[in-house]
C-alpha cells in the first residue's frame, strides 16, 4: 500500500506531463470539408431564427457591436452549426451584401505562446499538412495559407487581437473566405477567462466589392480620396438620437491622402503637414458660428480639455486597433455652435497619422458635423451643418495638400 | 450656454468619443528591425535544422559533395523564364547541387557583372517539383544582389534589415510565380519557405509575413514586363504594410 501511495503521485505527474505534451492547438477547422459545405449552404439561406441571449462577457461584448447599426442583422445561434464547432459561440450575421458565421471559443493563452515559441519543433509540419489538406476542400478554391490579422471579423476587433491565422479562399473573386485564427482577448472585457480565443469565420460575399483604382495617376504630389461613409453616418445618427432623445443630423467626411511623388517624405513632415491642415480647418470653422468651449464649460464637461478627449478616444478604440500602426493624431479639434435655441451643433476634426514607413500613405483627415434638435436652419447653405461648409473644408484640404 | 445645450453637446461629445473611436478603427487602410547579423550568403530558410545547416554550410568545404547543376535545375522552364523576367543573364548564375546544401545564394564575383552561385540540396530521391518555389526565392536574391552590387551595399540600402532582403525575395518570387501561373500554395506550403516565429537576428520573417510578402508580389498589377519600380514599391510601401498586417502581437 505504502508503495502504491508513492507511485501514484508519479503517475499523476506523468499523466499531467503527457497531457501537456499532447495538448496541441487544434488545426482542424479549415479541413472540415463536410462541415464547411453545410455552413456555406446555411449562409446562402435566410438568417436563423433559433437564437439565444449572450451568456458571458465576451458574447455580450460582441453582440453590443451590432447594436450601433441597423443595417446588420445578427443571431447568436442556440447550437453550433456543425459538430466541429461544438463549444463555440457562433453569431450569424447578415447584411445586404454579405452573410457571415463568426464563432469563437475560449482557449488558454499559454497555448498560443507555446505555438509561437516552439513553432519549428511542434507545429510547422502540422501547419503545412493542415494547409495542404485545407486546400483540397471542395468549398474552397485551393488557395489556403497563412492569413493577415486584418481578416478578423470586425465584431471581434472589440474583444481580441490576432496572434496568428490561416485562411481558405472561396470562389474566384477572392472576396469570400474562411478564416481560422487564434487571438488574445482584452483583459478588460474578460478578466476571468483563459486569455485567448480560437476564432472561426466564414464570410460569404454575394456582391464583390468594387476594386478601387490606384489613387495615383501621375508621379507627382498628393492626391485625395473622399468617403462620406453613408452607412456609418446613419449609425451615428441613430446612436445620437437614442442617447439624446432628440432628432440628430450627422455629416461625415473622411479624406485619405496618398503621396504619389518620388521623393522620400519623412513621417515627421507628414505629421506636421497634417497638424497644419487640421489647424487651418479649425480656423475656417471658427469663422462660422462654431466656437471653442471656454474653461468654465470644460470644467463642467466630462473632459478637462480636447487632448483628454483625444486620449479617451484612443482608449476606446477596439482592442485589436489599440496598438495599431495608424494612430489618432495628437490633437482633436472640437467646436460647438450653440447660437440657436433649438439646435446644438458640434464640429470635430481628427487626424489619422500615416502608417510608418509606407511612402504613399500621407494620413487621413476626418471631419464630423453633428447636430441635435431642430437643426434645419443650421443645414441651410452657409449654416454650421451645411453641405456647403463641409465642401469648403474639403476644398481647403485639397487646395493646400493636393498640388 | 444654457443647460439644454450643455447636456446635448456633452452627450454628443461623449457619443463622438465612442463613435469616432469605432469609426477611426474602421477607417480604410491603404491597401493597395532588428539588427541583423552580417550574412555572407542569402538563403531560403526555414526550419531550425535547415537554418543551422545554411549557417554552417561553406561551399569551399564541400567540394567533394557538390556537382555543378547535377539535377539540371537551370533547365527548368520556370527558372529560364524567371531569369529572363528579372533581366538576369543565365551565364551569370551558376547552379550547384550538394548533398548537404540548403537553398543558398552566394556572390561569386564582387565586380560587375556580379555572378552568383545558387546552391541546392542534391539527394537521390529529390522531389524536383518542390524545388521551384525556393529556387524562385533564390533568383530573387540574385536580382537583389545584381541591383545592389554587393551584400554590404544591399544591406546598407535596406536599413541593414535582413528581413527586408528576405521578404523582398519572397515578393519577387510572388511576382514570378504569378507570371508562371503557379498557385500560391506551392510557395506557402513549401517546407523551405514557411518561416518561423522565433526571434532571430537572421530572420526571414514569420509565416504570415512571408505569405503576405509573396502575395504582395503575386497580386501586384500585372505589367507587360517586370520593372525595377515594382521592387522599389515593395521596399517603399509593401514591406511596412506586410509587417503591420501579418505580425503576431
Amino acid at each position: 500500500m505504502m508503495k502504491m501511495m508513492k507511485v501514484l503521485p508519479i503517475c499523476f505527474l506523468m499523466l499531467a506531463t503527457t497531457t501537456k505534451c499532447d495538448d496541441y492547438l487544434s488545426l482542424d477547422k479549415l479541413t472540415d470539408c463536410q462541415g464547411l459545405a453545410s455552413i456555406q449552404m446555411m449562409l446562402r439561406g435566410k438568417i436563423s431564427t433559433d437564437c439565444r441571449r449572450p451568456r458571458n462577457a465576451l458574447e455580450r461584448a460582441v453582440e453590443s457591436q451590432f447594436a450601433v447599426t441597423t443595417a446588420v442583422h445578427n443571431c447568436l445561434l442556440s447550437s453550433p452549426p456543425t459538430p466541429r464547432l461544438a463549444g463555440f459561440s457562433c453569431f450569424e450575421i447578415m447584411s445586404n451584401q454579405q452573410s457571415e458565421l463568426a464563432c469563437f471559443k475560449p482557449v488558454d493563452k499559454s497555448q498560443l505562446d507555446d505555438y509561437l515559441g516552439k513553432y519549428a519543433s511542434r507545429y510547422r509540419d502540422k501547419v503545412l499538412l493542415y494547409l495542404q489538406d485545407a486546400s483540397r476542400c471542395p468549398v474552397g478554391n485551393g488557395d489556403a495559407g497563412a492569413a493577415p490579422n486584418s481578416l478578423l471579423p470586425a465584431a471581434f476587433n472589440s474583444i481580441s487581437q490576432v496572434r496568428f491565422a490561416f485562411a481558405l479562399q472561396v470562389g474566384s473573386e477572392k472576396k469570400s473566405q474562411i478564416y481560422h485564427a487564434y487571438a488574445d482577448t482584452d483583459p478588460q472585457v474578460d478578466s476571468s477567462g483563459p486569455g485567448a480565443i480560437e476564432v472561426f469565420d466564414f464570410l460569404n460575399v454575394s456582391k464583390a466589392a468594387v476594386v478601387q483604382p490606384s489613387a495615383c495617376r501621375s508621379k507627382d504630389g498628393i492626391v485625395s480620396t473622399m468617403d462620406d461613409a453613408q452607412e456609418g453616418r446613419r449609425s451615428v445618427e441613430s446612436t445620437l438620437t437614442q442617447k439624446t432623445g432628440l432628432h440628430a443630423t450627422v455629416k461625415m467626411r473622411f479624406i485619405d491622402l496618398t503621396y504619389c511623388g518620388t521623393e522620400n517624405v519623412s513621417d515627421a513632415t507628414k505629421r506636421s503637414d497634417l497638424d497644419d491642415w487640421q489647424d487651418q480647418l479649425k480656423y475656417i470653422l471658427a469663422l462660422t458660428d462654431y466656437r471653442e468651449l471656454d474653461d468654465e464649460e470644460l470644467a463642467n464637461s466630462p473632459f478637462k480639455n480636447t487632448d483628454e478627449m483625444r486620449d479617451l478616444m484612443a482608449k476606446n478604440l477596439p482592442f485589436a486597433q489599440r496598438n495599431g500602426n495608424r494612430t489618432l493624431g495628437p490633437h482633436v479639434v472640437f467646436l460647438v455652435d450653440d447660437a440657436h435655441r433649438e439646435c446644438a451643433a458640434v464640429a470635430e476634426v481628427m487626424v489619422l497619422e500615416p502608417e510608418s514607413e509606407v511612402k504613399t500613405d500621407y494620413g487621413s483627415i476626418a471631419i464630423l458635423l453633428l447636430g441635435v434638435g431642430d437643426c434645419r436652419i443650421a443645414q441651410r447653405p452657409g449654416g454650421t451643418l451645411s453641405d456647403q461648409l463641409l465642401n469648403k473644408l474639403t476644398d481647403e484640404v485639397r487646395s493646400d495638400a493636393v498640388k | 450656454m444654457n443647460s439644454i445645450h450643455r447636456s446635448s453637446i456633452f452627450q454628443a461629445a461623449a457619443t463622438i468619443v465612442l463613435v469616432a473611436a469605432v469609426t477611426v478603427a474602421g477607417w480604410p487602410i491603404t491597401t493597395n528591425s532588428q539588427e541583423p547579423g552580417f550574412p555572407e550568403c542569402l538563403y531560403a530558410g526555414p526550419g531550425d535544422s535547415q537554418r543551422d545547416e545554411s549557417r554552417s554550410f561553406r561551399p569551399t568545404e564541400h567540394h567533394d559533395d557538390c556537382v555543378r547543376d547535377v539535377l539540371r535545375v537551370s533547365d527548368f522552364d520556370e527558372v529560364v523564364a524567371t531569369e529572363r523576367m528579372f533581366g538576369l543573364p543565365s551565364d551569370q548564375i551558376t547552379f550547384i547541387g550538394c548533398a548537404a546544401a540548403p537553398f543558398l545564394t552566394y556572390p561569386a564575383s564582387i565586380d560587375p557583372p556580379y555572378r552568383v552561385k545558387i546552391y541546392y540540396p542534391a539527394t537521390a530521391n529529390a522531389d524536383l517539383k518542390k524545388y521551384v518555389a525556393p529556387i524562385l526565392h533564390e533568383i530573387g536574391h540574385a536580382y537583389q544582389y545584381r541591383q545592389a552590387g554587393s551584400i554590404q551595399k544591399l544591406l546598407a540600402s535596406l536599413n541593414n534589415s535582413n528581413e527586408r532582403i528576405e521578404l523582398g525575395a519572397d515578393f519577387l518570387a510572388g511576382l514570378a510565380a504569378k507570371r508562371l501561373k503557379m498557385g500560391p500554395a506551392e510557395f506557402e506550403t513549401s517546407f523551405y519557405l514557411v518561416g518561423n516565429y522565433a526571434i532571430d537576428p537572421d530572420s526571414h520573417g514569420n509565416p504570415a509575413d512571408r505569405a503576405l510578402a509573396f502575395r504582395y508580389g503575386y497580386n501586384a498589377p500585372q505589367t507587360e514586363q517586370f520593372e525595377d519600380s515594382q521592387y522599389a514599391d515593395f521596399q517603399d510601401n509593401g514591406f511596412a504594410i506586410v509587417k503591420h498586417m501579418g505580425a503576431p502581437r
